[in-house]
């Protein structure tokens, strides 16, 4: 199943500024030199769904003020600007968006700067200033194709700290923050158009990943054509946006018995109980789908960076059931207790 | 290490990964009626295994360990031994 190992594609690309995303020092120079080709690499970059965010000692106001002239404000996500370390910028951006830090791409001229963040962040990947037009054609920041949802990435994380920031002056209780903003949740089945994003989903997810199984995109072609199997895809709005497809589970059914082979989540939508309503209406449509299922199995295997999976079968009612080494086996009995997310309209086109 | 300091010590991370101050120690931490979600219960684990120089077996970790703090507690405690 597996596609072998692979090296963690870059999610966020970290520039520092000075003689690196620009050339000269803004806090002696306000006519700092932008070229068109950087111009048209941060552009590149964002269009294969590749975040940017900035690591620099400089004043925040100023450097969003230039940003904001050189109208490439948008590009940028979380922008650290103060005078401490760019290990502890880094480590702000990595928790904003919630990506581990192997998936963290750095780009710096100073070379003891790179050198204290890859010693202290050794996952990192570092670049040196000068590397900057060879980026796009390293490994890590390619993709096989490019998906809508990849296309859109940076706007989805901008209308997720949009989210934030209403979350954070909402008066009211969090669950009528919630009811507030109008989340639907669409629960259908996939088909052949939605098998690129199947596989991006199993390729990028880390934390809602029971598996961390990287399956080759034929196995899910497979999943989507099988008749013993079934592919269950999950589509969220809300009043900041929409966000496509966020998460996909691949069963099979065997006897009386399901096997979740593959749940994925995306973590950008960590934190409104998506996750769990989403495997919840999951299990139901398959239970009601296929009568005669009496039990649903999921394998789990222990990587730590994972664990809100295993918690999210927890909530979801599934026990332990058997272990061999890192991999284990837990059982939801049907028919399961159905939970409702009374914050959150759910579809389900099954 | 005494039941005591573990509980407050539990109760006070809690508050730290959650934002809530007030704690009802006979709340089902996760799951139905649970005070965080799976992600939430993630990192406050990790939190925990940092706090207290411990490394769960993910096998306990289960609904009936997070059913209430002292059943938490308890877990640590064992671990801690």
């Amino acid at each position: 199943m597996t596609a072998g190992n692979e090296k963690m594609k870059i999610k966020c690309l970290v520039w520092d500024l000075d003689d690196t995303l620009w050339e000269g020092t803004l806090s002696e120079n306000w006519e700092i030199i932008f070229t068109q080709e950087k111009r048209d690499l941060i552009k590149k970059i964002d269009e294969v769904g590749i975040l940017q965010s900035i690591a620099s000692r400089n004043d925040l106001e100023k450097v969003l003020l230039k940003l904001g002239e050189l109208e490439i404000s948008d590009y940028f996500l979380y922008p650290q600007c103060h005078w401490g370390s760019k290990v502890e910028s880094i480590k702000a951006i990595a928790d904003k968006l919630n990506i581990g830090f192997d998936t963290i791409g750095y780009i710096e001229d100073n070379p003891f700067e790179l050198s204290e963040v890859q010693f202290f962040l050794p996952e990192v990947r570092g670049y040196k200033a000068q590397e900057y037009s060879n980026l796009l054609n390293l490994e890590e920041f390619k993709s096989s194709f490019i998906t809508n949802e990849s296309k859109l990435r940076r706007k989805m994380m901008k209308s997720r700290q949009e989210r934030e920031d209403a979350e954070g002056s909402y008066k009211g209780s969090r669950e009528d923050f919630l009811k507030s903003c109008n989340m639907e949740l669409t629960v259908r089945c996939a088909n052949s158009n939605d098998v690129d994003r199947i596989y991006e989903l199993a390729h990028r997810t880390n934390q809602m990943n029971n598996i961390l199984d990287r399956l080759d995109r034929d196995v899910i072609v497979d999943y989507v054509n099988a008749n013993n199997k079934v592919v269950l895809v999950s589509e969220l709005e809300d009043r900041f946006g929409q966000y496509g497809i966020i998460g996909t589970s691949l069963f099979e059914i065997k006897d009386r018995k399901c096997f979740i082979n593959l749940f994925c989540i995306s973590c950008r939508i960590e934190g409104r109980g998506i996750g769990a309503a989403f495997l919840n209406e999951a299990i139901d449509s398959l239970a009601s789908k296929y009568s005669n299922i009496n039990e649903v199995y999921c394998h789990y295997i222990d990587e730590k960076k994972n664990r809100p999976a295993l918690m999210l079968l927890q909530v979801n009612g599934f026990k332990h059931f058997s272990k061999e080494g890192k991999k284990s086996t837990y059982v939801l009995k049907l028919p399961m207790e159905k939970d409702g997310f009374e914050w959150l309209k759910i579809n389900n086109i099954t | 290490m005494d039941i005591n300091t573990a509980k407050s010590e539990t109760i006070d991370l809690i508050k730290k990964i959650t934002g809530k101050t007030n704690i009802n120690v006979d709340s089902p931490l996760i799951g139905k009626g649970g005070i965080m979600d799976s992600m939430t219960a993630a990192n406050f684990i990790n939190s925990l295994e940092e706090k207290f120089k411990i490394y769960f077996m993910h096998e306990d970790l289960n609904l009936e360990s997070f059913s209430n703090i002292d059943s938490l507690v308890n877990l640590i405690i064992k671990y801690s031994k």
